[in-house]
This record gives C-alpha cells, structure tokens and sequence, in this order.
C-alpha cells in the first residue's frame, strides 16, 4: 500500500514532526511510504526518519533556493502574496502564502497515492478539497477540539465531512468530533501517537532533577513552573529544575527565572537532539501546559522509568496519567497545587520508585507497533 | 564536557551506526573512585572491553583507566559498540569523584545513539560553584573544592580584572572542602573606566588562587544557559557570569543614559 504524509515542514522539531517520522518509519517496514514537507528551510531534517521512507518538499524555503522555469516569475509574485486558501486563524497561517497555495493545490490534484494522512487543520481542509477521490483521506489532529478559532472551525465543520476518516489523539476529542460530523460519513479513530521501538536508557532516580521540555512559547505554561518551583527551591534547595526547547518567549522566561531568583535551580538547555537520554538523567517530569493535545513528552518519560507530575490540563495528560499510580495530576491553573505536586513526589521516594516502574509498564501501551496495528485496522476498513 | 569534546562527539556519532538490534545492553556502565569502568549486564557476559582514542585510534584492553590520555573514548565488547541503558551521570557522583585529589578526570557517558564513550581530561584543583547569590551590593559564593586537598581556616575571595585595575578581594572561609565567601561590587564598580570590564573571580589562601567554576555536570556552554541577577552601582551594572570554560567571572558594563 502506498501511504503519504503531508506535514507543514518536516524539517524542524516538535511532536508533531516527531510523532509522523516514528509512524512513517514503522509504516515503511510494510508499505511504500512518503512523507511531503510544505516547506523546507534546512538541507537535513532535525528529527531522524527511517531509510525506507522518502522524503520531499514543495516549497523550497533556502537561501538562494530557486523554482524551476516555468514557475520561476509566478513564485516570485505569489511568494509575496498572502495565502487564499488557509484560513486566517490557522496557526501556521504565516508560513503560508498565494505560491504555497498554488504549489500545494497542484500537487493535491495530481498525487497519486491509497492513503494520504494530513497533519493539521489547514492541510486537512486542503486534502478534503482537492484531493483525488479516490484517495482515502486521513486526517489528524494533533491540536485539541476547541483550539481552532471560531473562523477556522468553521471551514472545518464545512470541509471535514469529505474526508474518509478524522484521527484524533484522545478520546475526548473523538467525542467532540463525533458531535460536529453529526452523523456523516467520515470515520472517527482515536490513536495516540506511538513510541518508536529500540531500548531506552533508564532513569535510576538518582539525580535530584526536574526536568520539563516543549517550546518555549504560552501554552506550555512554563511562567507556572517557574513560579511552583521556586516554591519547590525554598523547601528543597538542593533540587534542579531542567528546561529543554526553544521559542519565542524565552527571554520573557529567562528574566522570570531571575526576578525568582532561580538561576542557583534552574536551566534553560536549549533544544536537544536526545530527549530521552536527558530524561534518563532526571528523577520527575513536569508537565505545566494550558493544555496538551496529547503529551507525547510523557510516554517518553514513562518509558525512560520517570513518572510526571502535571496539570490536569485537556485533553492529553488524563488520559496519559494515572495519578497516584504513574504520576500525579494536580488541578489545572494552580501554580500552589503543582509546587505541591512536585514536593510530594520530591519527598516520597519510595512512592517515586514505584511510579517509576508503573511509568515503564504504561508506556508499553504506547509501543509504535501496536500503535500502527491500530492504524492498519483503520486503512482495512476504508480502502474500497 | 568543553565544546571541542561536543564537536568530537557529533563526528563520532555521524560515523557510528546504531547498534543492531539483540545486541546485549548494559544496565550499569560508570568510572568509580579508582578509575576503574564498572559495567554490569542483565545476566553474566565474557568478552573483553576495548576502548578507542577517537583521535589517534589507539586501543587499549581492558577496564583499568589509569593513564589514558586526554580526549574521548569509545568502548567496545566483542568488537561491537557497547550498548547501554545508564544515563551515566550522576551529579552526587561527580561530587563524589571531585573528592579525591587528581590530576586527570574520566567521566563515562552515554552518546545520543547509546552507546558507552569516555572523556578524559587534565583538572587541577578549583572551587566547583554550588550556589551564588547577586543581591544587596555583594556577590557571595558557596562551593566545594574539586579535585584537591581540603583546607581549614580563612581565606579571601579574589576578583581579578582582566586589564588595569589592582585585584579586590573580600572574605572568605575553607571548612575542609566546603568554601563561602562575599565580595562587594562597589570597589569594582569604583574602578570603571571602560565601558565594558570583565573581572575573574577565585579563592585565594596563602598565595595560592583557586579558580571559580561549575564543572561537575553535563551542562555545557553554561554561559548561554545561566543568568545570574545583574546589581547596579550608578551607571554601573555588574552581572556575574560563566565563561566559555565554565570559570566564574563578573562583567560591569556602563548602562547608556536612557531618554
């Protein structure tokens, strides 16, 4: 079966490239798979991607990049122009432009493939739209229900019934679209994002380090942490919060730290290319997010022997953790509740080894293998 | 780790291939005290370990480190990369390691792709920084001596400007291998001519300065990765800060008038 991925840029990091690269890798043991890149900035992608798999891009965003006669004048012009096909309110709305929009409705017309999986909202409204029929339509949604904006949820509730099949990451979301699709033909699946096989290192619980990772921008919620770990740091001073990923507003969160007067405790690391061998080196993740699609940081924790503490945040993280069992979840919002997450698990170390061997046995579930197994159940189904 | 030791790293994990799937993987793959590599498996495994200099390729047998020279090494069991789930890092146990005087420090560690390496490199003794604070016009400092014999009684921490002015110095006290010490910032400040200064700080006893750093982690470049809180003396502002060798410096900088 020929399978192709459309992402918005394969080339950078973050979950979602992540959580496609590991499907795409797995996939290509038994399938033709591709993986279409919107865009690309760099020669080599960030993120590792098995040799089977190939890998394209539409819009060639490096320097001194050039797009072939015909096209050469018509790239100019659009390249300067907004984008008429995306929705406004699509997160990525700035990446795109009038010359992606033609590059992409082209190669949606054209593409021959069984099933094409788009990753996020814009790109689903442009495969239900253009796509060939006869393609079986995939698409995923890796951001919540309710956080697509009024406009862009729109198009969706007019555009997603074309489609073969919605993938949500969480049961709450399946609902959620259930009730918009209200009775149409599309499909709905809940699969959460699978952990790509290979042995981990392990965290013996021996470093009194926190750590947390995800881009440095709002919904993260980093502000919070920054505020519950200093009251962490007043009780248990010799404990280390660790910070890992870029963005936006790490100035804003590097001046925090230090009005908190954090810098004895806290570091911003900066992105790393082996999340889980960090993880392996710390005792506790946090997870401080306004909320999280689904949490793929906490599977990987979990499978490296180190349980989180986390808001209950929608949607991911409740359906993740367990609390008491592989983590705690503390009420959402409340910068006191996750201090005292954190000190609880801190202080109870025997309670901590215990979750830790729990977190182990949890991310089992989450095995890319049985992840794909679900995918393939789904293809049977809607291959005519 | 120094950021050459990071750039080695990347070109040895770009030439190695992930290890092949069934391979045994250690559970514990460490330096102890006597640096001696201690790896223990799931279960009972022969085979001798076989570690390689990356830069000069010399190979050696066996798990006694003594001796190796500067740089890192790869290691070996039956001629296939060793494989391991240790993290390989422990902060208490690089404390630990720091205790004993040493002329030449070998940390195991876990590259991005698994598998077990060395580094290897000369020290000399300094005060690893534990906590500092930057408030109230001084900057005081609390550490442990790292790799040297422990010392009791008074002592001053130093600042060193990099050019012109004499050194200033404030108190400070040896506790075995425990280290504190204040220093103001206004006869620094006082001395400002330039509109950039950098200053280095130590601990002096008895003639001899002991540098000021935080080694004893994996945190590299921690000069892009800790702020420490800037103090103003006028137009002075005074930041303390890690270099690019991870030693404790402070930077005065004349702050422009703002309209």
């Amino acid at each position: 079966m020929k399978i192709s991925f459309l992402i918005l840029n394969a080339y950078g990091m973050g979950g979602t490239i992540r959580a496609t690269f590991d499907l795409a890798t797995e996939m290509s043991e038994r399938h033709d798979v591709e993986v279409i890149s919107v865009f690309q900035h760099t020669d080599l992608p960030f993120l590792p991607l098995g040799s089977k798999v190939r890998l394209r891009s539409l819009v060639d965003l490096r320097e001194g990049a050039r797009v072939r006669w015909p096209y050469t004048k018509k790239a100019e012009r659009l390249g300067e122009q907004p984008s008429a096909l995306i929705h406004p309110e699509e997160r990525a709305y700035a990446s795109f432009s009038a010359w992606s929009d033609d590059v992409l409705r082209r190669e949606l017309r054209r593409l021959r493939t069984d099933v094409l999986i788009t990753t996020r909202a814009g790109l689903n409204i442009m495969a239900a739209r253009f796509a060939r029929r006869r393609i079986v339509t995939i698409a995923q949604e890796h951001l919540h229900f309710e956080a697509h904006q009024p406009g862009i949820f729109e198009e969706i509730r007019q555009w997603y019934p074309k489609l073969d099949a919605i993938v949500t990451l969480t049961e709450a979301d399946e609902q959620d679209y259930r009730t918009m699709l209200d009775g149409a033909r599309t499909r709905v699946y809940t699969i959460g994002n699978g952990l790509a096989g290979g042995p981990r290192p392990r965290s013996r619980q021996e470093n009194r380090i926190v750590l947390a990772a995800g881009r440095l921008v709002p919904v993260k919620g980093y502000d919070r942490l920054l505020k519950a770990f200093a009251q962490v740091v007043r009780e248990r001073p010799d404990w280390k919060l660790r910070i890992y990923g870029e963005g936006r507003i790490s100035d804003k969160l590097v001046k925090l730290a230090v009005k908190l007067r954090l810098h004895n405790n806290v570091t911003f690391m900066g992105p790393t290319g082996d999340i889980e061998g960090e993880l392996a080196k710390a005792s506790i993740h946090a997870v401080s997010s306004r909320f999280e699609g689904f949490g793929m940081t906490i599977i990987e924790a979990f499978a490296c022997g180190v349980p989180v503490v986390s808001f209950d945040c929608p949607r991911g993280p409740r359906e993740i953790i367990t609390s008491g069992h592989d983590g705690v979840l503390v009420p959402p919002d409340d910068v006191d509740a996750l201090a005292g997450g954190l000190l609880k698990m801190i202080d109870d170390e025997e309670g901590r080894h215990r979750m830790a061997a729990n977190a182990l046995e949890t991310a089992g579930r989450y095995d890319i293998s049985m992840i794909v197994e679900r995918w393939e159940k789904s293809f049977a189904e809607l291959v005519r | 780790m120094s950021r050459k030791t990071g750039g080695l790293l990347r070109s040895i994990e770009a030439r190695q291939e992930v290890t092949a799937p069934g391979v045994r993987r250690a559970v514990t793959s460490r330096v102890d005290n006597h640096d001696v590599l201690r790896i223990e498996w799931p279960e009972p495994v022969d085979g001798e370990i076989v570690l390689r200099h990356v830069e000069t390729g010399e190979e050696r047998g066996g798990t006694d480190l003594a001796g190796l020279r500067p740089g890192v090494w790869t290691v070996s069991h039956r001629d296939e990369p060793l494989a391991t789930d240790d993290p390989g890092f422990s902060l208490d146990g690089l404390l630990a390691y720091a205790e004993t005087p040493r002329d030449r420090e070998i940390r195991a560690f876990r590259t991005s792709l698994g598998t077990l390496a060395l580094t290897v490199r000369d020290v000399e003794p300094y005060v690893e920084v534990t906590a500092l604070v930057s408030d109230d016009g001084v900057i005081e400092i609390n550490g442990v001596i790292a790799y040297g014999e422990p010392i009791e009684g008074s002592a001053s921490l130093v600042a060193v400007a990099r050019k012109g002015p004499e050194p200033v110095s404030g108190p400070a006290l040896f506790r075995g291998r425990r280290f504190e010490g204040v220093l103001q910032i206004e006869p620094m400040a006082r001395t400002q001519t330039r509109r950039r200064a950098f200053w280095d700080l130590h601990a002096e006893v008895a003639g001899v300065r002991l540098p000021l750093a935080a080694r004893l982690d994996d945190i590299t470049d921690k000069k892009t990765k800790v702020r420490f809180p800037a103090q103003r003396v006028g137009q002075v502002r005074v930041r303390p800060y890690y270099t690019d060798t991870d030693s404790l410096a402070v930077a005065l900088t004349v702050e422009e008038e703002t309209s």
